[in-house]
């Protein structure tokens, strides 16, 4: 358990770094140096934080902490191989969801706290996104529970011994690679975070050490997203179809995490970012009706093959 | 400074919102006051006079070699293109007409710095877009480009041109300018032009339409986008662009995306009109200007004159009375009407739309306080 708990952390810190490192690589590759992550995190701790007079301050100073507690909690459930989990939970599909809602939430209070236009603009933004795609990644998730009939992450997971839940859901996947991208704040869908609207929306009073941890929470976002990606339909720690029956576990589970992890900086590095209403746009008229539909879709198929 | 908005608010719920050096395509400092209800902007009056350097003013007293200096500060980044009206005025001014080498040399290296130009733009607007990849191509690509251009700031001059270019480096701009060779511009045809969100971000906005183009000034790219054929290289050639064939490059829609495809258009003819005029280049008839030569006092007249700048038309007016420095300077920058030109097309957009609209302008605050 504690053996666990340790080794998850590590992974989440190691993972974090390696994900800043890319996204410095993509803005200066030149200057990109793998120490120089923790570096500019140092820096960025000693810096003096600025706190604008009008913020409500105590929300402001302690927001950021409780944005990116959320996010790293969400990994407890995620198991690394079998029987091997932080937190057992059994109802480890509603954990994760409150706490994605708490994680926009608590964005949304930090950028109303700072009590400025551009993050105001910045939150109403988010809070629109969030409201249409949360419900979108439930409809997802009921999809998976249904087929795996439990609400415990780790029998998600061993649902998925014989096939992985990508094959028969892909359309779903497609959904939810959307989905994931936008509830990490991400381009295409970076909307209340854009740099040239907005100058940073939600981010743009912070400085020093809680923009530190807001730009972490960031990338352990993209972690988690990708955490979520591989236990629903990517199968977990479980191997392709028996493959490398050997590697099962921690091996494969690396493989799939970094595989979505790419998946992430590639978008990133290939597209521009949407319209915040074209986001909009595209949750309520495309992603709410097909996830749902392919919810009903799923229960009547189970409904007929059970009998 | 005072075009603070001094009028109340006219609609409910509205408010104001400082705009200012986001967009990365602009070149200086400017900043919007915008006025929002919602996301939808209701005015945009656009701060200027940050970088005021008075050099109409400071022109009537410095003599006409001095002036170049100071067009210089116009635009960090197009210099040769800025000083450009400048030298076919004052050579129209004393009656000189330079060799026909030097004019080819001068229109091929105003192209080369038009493609440089051009190549900023569609990356500041990717970037303001939030792609930063073609950022990333420009650099690689103007990298090659700018060894072309190193130690030439000073090449144009009245009369003709500092020093002459040997032949060993007009045949590698030449085999350059042949190939086509533009990574940047295989990058952006998938990355920008064929992307569907770039298309959604750009399409049917910003759109200005045939009449409002020519009501409001616009020149260069903007108005050919709108479907006036008007190029001054064309229209009224200088130099040698009479003897090169070409037809501008006109695009009808009007739109963000129109502006954006017509660069790139005008990256691919600006090589072949490089290639023209290096085919075309007479060898031997070259000769240096030495500047002692010219004590320069015009007779007393009127004149303007102007060419096609990358970002639109710039003219230079000057009226000589007889001494050694003009009476009265003025200088046209396309900018200027593009920047007026903002509160007119930016009213009604979200605010998200008039990130591109921006960047699609080509604005150099440079010249628009000058």
């Amino acid at each position: 358990m504690i053996l666990n708990f340790l080794f998850t952390l590590l992974f989440i810190i190691f993972s974090i770094w390696l994900i800043a490192y890319a996204e410095s690589k993509i803005d200066s590759p030149k200057e990109a140096n793998f120490f120089k992550v923790p570096k500019d995190l140092i820096k960025l701790m000693f810096k003096q934080m600025i706190i604008p007079s009008s913020a409500s301050k105590k929300l402001f100073i302690m927001l950021p902490a409780a944005v990116i507690t959320f996010t790293v909690t969400i990994y407890a459930v995620i198991p690394i191989k079998e029987d091997s989990v932080v937190a057992d939970l059994n109802i480890g599909v509603l954990y994760t969801l409150s706490l994605l809602y708490l994680f926009g939430y608590s964005l949304i209070l930090t950028g109303w706290s700072s009590s400025s236009r551009y993050a105001l603009l910045g939150t109403f933004r988010l809070a629109g996104q969030l409201l249409i795609y949360i419900v979108v990644f439930g409809f997802i998730l009921l999809s998976i529970v249904l087929c795996s009939g439990s609400f415990n992450i780790g029998d998600i997971v061993d649902a998925q011994k014989n096939v992985w839940f990508l094959f028969p859901h892909l359309p779903l996947f497609i959904i939810f690679l959307i989905c994931m991208l936008v509830l990490a704040n991400r381009i295409p869908g970076d909307s209340p975070f854009s740099d040239s609207e907005i100058s940073g929306g939600i981010n743009s009073e912070y400085s020093g050490a809680s923009l530190a941890l807001l730009m972490i929470s960031q990338y352990a976002a993209i972690l988690i997203m990708s955490a979520l990606a591989t236990v629903l339909f990517l199968g977990g720690w479980q191997p392709l179809f028996g493959l490398w029956d050997k590697l099962s576990g921690l091996p494969w589970l690396l493989i799939k995490l970094f595989l979505c992890i790419i998946f992430f900086i590639w978008v990133k590095a290939a597209l521009p970012r949407y319209r915040y209403d074209q986001v909009m746009k595209i949750g309520y008229k495309y992603l709410i009706p097909a996830s749902s539909l392919w919810f009903m879709l799923t229960a009547l198929a189970l409904f007929i093959m059970e009998g | 400074m005072n075009n603070f908005i001094s009028s109340p608010f006219e609609y409910e719920n509205e408010y104001e919102l400082n705009f200012g050096l986001q967009p990365l395509s602009v070149e200086g400092t400017v900043r919007f006051i915008l006025s929002l209800q919602g996301e939808e902007i209701k005015k945009c009056y656009p701060c200027i006079g940050f970088e005021h350097k008075g050099i109409e003013k400071l022109a009537e007293h410095t003599s006409y070699h001095q002036i170049f200096e100071l067009i210089k500060c116009l635009s960090s980044f197009n210099v040769l293109s800025y000083k450009y009206p400048y030298i076919l005025l004052m050579e129209k001014l004393l009656n000189i007409k330079p060799s026909r080498r030097v004019q080819f040399l001068r229109v091929i290296f105003a192209e080369i710095e038009r493609i440089l130009n051009h190549m900023k733009i569609i990356s500041a607007m990717a970037q303001d877009l939030g792609s930063d990849i073609p950022k990333i191509y420009e650099i690689k690509q103007s990298k090659k480009i700018n060894k072309f251009l190193s130690n030439k700031k000073d090449l144009f001059q009245i009369g003709g041109i500092k020093f002459d270019i040997s032949d060993k480096e007009l045949e590698e701009i030449y085999n350059w300018s042949r190939k086509k060779e533009n990574i940047f511009l295989n990058k952006i045809s998938y990355l920008l032009s064929e992307n569907r969100i770039f298309k959604q971000r750009t399409k049917g906005i910003g759109k200005i339409s045939k009449e409002e183009a020519l009501s409001w000034g616009l020149t260069g790219i903007c108005l050919r986008a709108s479907g006036v054929s008007w190029d001054l290289r064309s229209s009224f050639p200088y130099d040698a662009y009479s003897e090169l064939s070409f037809e501008p490059e006109v695009l009808e829609e009007g739109d963000i995306y129109s502006r954006y495809l017509l660069r790139t258009k005008e990256i691919s003819q600006s090589f072949d009109l490089i290639t023209q005029a290096i085919e075309n280049i007479p060898k031997e008839d070259f000769c240096p200007i030495s500047l002692k030569e010219l004590s320069i006092c015009p007779v007393p007249g009127e004149l303007y004159i102007s060419t096609e700048s990358p970002a639109g038309e710039l003219g230079i007016s000057i009226i000589s009375d007889g001494q050694t420095t003009p009476y009265r300077f003025h200088i046209r920058s396309p900018s200027f009407s593009h920047l007026q030109a903002l509160n007119y097309f930016g009213k009604g957009n979200s605010l998200g739309n008039l990130v591109p609209l921006i960047s699609s302008f080509n604005l150099n605050i440079g010249e628009v306080d000058r």
